[in-house]
Order: C-alpha cells, then structure tokens, then sequence
C-alpha cells in the first residue's frame, strides 16, 4: 500500500479572518510518499491534521496537488479511495450511526454477508475479538468512550479497509483505553496512518510527519520528530 | 442524552408476541391504529385508539417508561395543543388531534422497540426491491429511513441540551436562542453522519 501526496493544497474561504484574507491555506504544497505500517502525524491544533487525513478518503478536496492511494486517484475517484481507506473520527459518536454496537457492526457488514443471522454472528465475532463483546446490545450512549472507540473501529475495520486512517483516536479516553488502543493499532495487519498530540502512541510509528502551519516542518524517525515537535511548541 | 431514546424508542429484546411478528404484520399493526385516527374526527375513537395502543406498548414487555414515557418537550406541545383548543372553545378538537398524534407515536414504537433495526432495514429492502427496475435503490432507501428513525430522537434531544444552555444564560424566553443552536446542530449531525458513512464506504450504492 502506498499513499502519495503531490503538491497538494487546500485552501479554504475565511470571510471573517482577522487578518482580512478572504481565503486561507490549511495545507500548502505538501508532497510525500507514505509506504511505511505505522505513519503518524503531529503538529499543533489547527496546523493541517485532521485536514491532511481527510484528503485520504474524500472527505476533504484539494485544491491543488494529487492524492493518490494504492493507486487510485482521490480526487478523481474518492468513491473507489473509500473502499480502500476506512476512517475513524476522534469522537466516536459521530462515527457510530446505529443505535447499538452490534447493529452498527452489521451495518458495516451488510454489503458482504447478506444473511441477517450470519451477519449478526460476524458482528458478534468481531466484537469479541476487540474484547466488548458484553456491549453488542446496549446503546452506544450507555457504554465508556473506551469501548465506544473500539466498536468504531470494528465498525470501520468491518468493511475490511486496506488502510485506515483515525484522527486522534487517544483523545477522549483514559490511560487503560489508550493503552488498550494501542495494542489493538499495533497488531492490525493495516496500513496505519494517524494524526495525534500523544506522543506516546507517536513513538509507536515507523515514521512521524510535524505538521506547521499547513506545511511539513520534520518527516523522519519518530524519536527525532518527536525531539523537533517538542522544540517547535516550546516544551 | 436519555432523550435521544425517550421519543420513538429504542429496541428492547424480550420474548413478547411482538417480538416475534413479522415486520409486515407490525406495519399492518400500526396502519390499523393510525388510519382510523386521523381519518375520524370523533373524540372518543381517538380516546379508544389511544388506549388501545398503550396497552399494545405496553404489552411488548419493554419497561413501561420506555413504552409510555414521553418527553418533556412533548408533554408541553401537547399540552399547548390542547390548551389553546380548550381556550377557543374547541377542547373536543383539542383532545382529538393530540390523542391522534399519540396513537402515532405509540403506534411507531410498537415496530421500533420489538424490531432490531437491521430487521427493518431488512425488511424494507425486501419491501422495495421490486422498484428495482424503475432505477430505485433499496438498500440506501433503507438506509436513509433507519437513519431517518436515529435522527429525528437526536433533534429531538438537541432542543433538550439547548434548552438547558440557554437556560444557564438567562435566555429560556429567547425563540432564536432556542431554534439556531438546534438548526445549527442538526446541520452539523447530518453531516457528521454523511461523514460516518462516507468513512466506511456506505451509503454511496453499490459500484
């Protein structure tokens, strides 16, 4: 799997700027080819993340550049690249669309197993491989954020994503759901690519992008861009 | 957000007759009690209807709270409804269009707290398979109904949350205080829900 980004801009309408541009770049002639496992990318709040991530499936356009995933060209085809590329928002809730774990999981699986009964049972399965099997049938609303994020990421891993791709998955959870996540991202056979402020699960990639202000700042081995980022905030 | 699941209810498991009927049957359940509803201008078979569908939700084992309980937020319609109805003159007209709505609404929760919601997507896909050939897609109309049945509790919940915001700034009695927030989160949640199904490859037909 390889993920490439050429030259790729987004910029955006800012009617109300302080700095009286009437536009204003989120990512500015970002250029990279992303053929590692575990691909994390760091950098301050409002620095491009999120954006740079959502290029990958279509959820964002660039405005300039090319993003090309396993091949598939996003802007020309984003239909095709979300087959490919599952995504996991930062607060599941958005993510999860059913009102239990186990319907959702099913929602996911619906265009694979035409079966109900089957397609339950797949649901379950899954469940119990993420360990909160005990939540298929509450609602999302009456589980831990914990395990409301391991369900939304069943859900997406359902679908059988070639890559996937989450959006500061450490957020909203505690230190035993952060631990757990990350065990469960080290052992997905996946292609990983995630944007987080925990450096921690940062250190866990085999490459770390710093992200400032729309631009690549650092792109190496995660010890140095974790040493770079911490310079560049000042801490 | 206990409101978001107070409104059309949410599925209960439990071994009721309910639970076992088909989807169909429900449908034709629940037609049987609306039609006659809305169609009859008499207070007292509204009345009837109404009584009849409590005792219907609540024979499908689910926790009374869930089968009867109402939101606040509709309590209060209802009973504006049947205030200014009573105010004018009217309350016969009053008592009639809000015991119709309830046959409604108990009516709906009959099939959604006896009905897994794959079931019903499932079945709704069955239903409409036939307009196949006229370009329709079933699976993404059943789609958009169960997200339509997820969605109407979520606004119904929003006024809720607003509401209380609203109130911790001393501005209950403001409507745009109360309406914009909600239109604004409502905006917000369909989008996010685009963007849900979207990041699974859902919702966009089959290639």
């Amino acid at each position: 799997m390889s993920i490439v980004l050429d030259g790729v801009s987004v910029v955006v309408a800012a009617p109300t700027a302080s700095d009286g541009r009437s536009v204003k770049a989120i990512l500015s002639e970002v250029s990279a080819t992303l053929d590692e496992r575990r691909v994390a990318v760091i950098g301050a709040n409002g620095s491009g993340k999120s954006t740079l991530l959502r290029l990958l499936n279509g959820l964002a356009a660039a405005t300039s550049g090319r993003v090309e995933v396993d091949g598939i060209d996003v802007g020309k085809d984003p239909r095709a690249a979300r087959t490919k590329v599952g995504f996991v928002f930062t607060d599941p809730l958005s993510q999860l669309v059913m009102p239990t774990p186990a319907e959702d999981l099913e929602l996911s699986l619906r265009r694979r197993i035409r079966d109900r009964g089957e397609r339950r049972a797949r649901a379950l399965e899954l469940l119990a491989e993420r360990e909160i099997a005990h939540v298929a049938d509450s609602s999302v609303y009456d589980i831990s954020g914990g395990e409301r994020q391991l369900v939304a990421l069943a859900s997406v891993l359902a679908v059988e994503p070639a890559i996937l791709v989450l959006d500061e998955p450490t957020t909203l959870l505690d230190l035993r759901h952060r631990e757990r996540l990350r065990q469960v991202l080290a052992g997905l056979q996946q292609q990983v690519l995630l944007a987080t402020h925990d450096l921690d699960l940062a250190l866990d990639a085999d490459r770390v992008l710093v992200i400032d202000e729309g631009r690549i700042a650092f792109d190496g081995q995660p010890a140095a861009a974790v040493a770079f980022y911490r310079g560049l905030m000042g801490a | 957000m206990d409101a978001s699941r107070a409104l059309l209810g949410v599925y209960v498991p439990a071994r009721s007759v309910w639970h076992r009927l088909g989807v169909g049957w429900k449908y034709v359940v629940f037609l049987g009690l609306a039609i006659p509803a809305v169609a009859s201008r008499s207070v007292w078979l509204s009345l009837g209807l109404l009584a009849l569908s409590l005792l219907l939700a609540a024979s499908t084992r689910a926790p009374l709270r869930v089968a009867w309980g109402l939101p606040w937020g509709l309590v209060a319609m209802f009973a504006a409804i049947a205030g200014f109805h009573a105010l004018t003159g009217e309350w016969r007209l009053g008592l009639t269009l809000v015991s119709t709505m309830l046959v409604a609404l108990y009516g709906s929760r009959l099939l959604l707290i006896t009905t897994p919601i794959p079931v019903l997507v499932d079945a709704l896909v069955r239903a409409t398979t036939p307009l196949c050939r006229f370009g329709f897609d079933p699976e993404r109309f059943a789609l958009a109904v169960a997200i339509m049945v997820r969605s109407i509790p979520f606004v119904a919940a929003s006024f809720g949350d607003v509401r209380d915001a609203a109130r911790a700034r001393g501005l209950e009695r403001n409507p745009l205080a109360l309406v914009a927030p909600v239109v604004v989160q409502t905006v917000a949640f369909a989008r996010q829900t685009g963007d849900a199904l979207a990041a699974r490859g859902l919702g966009e037909g089959d290639r």
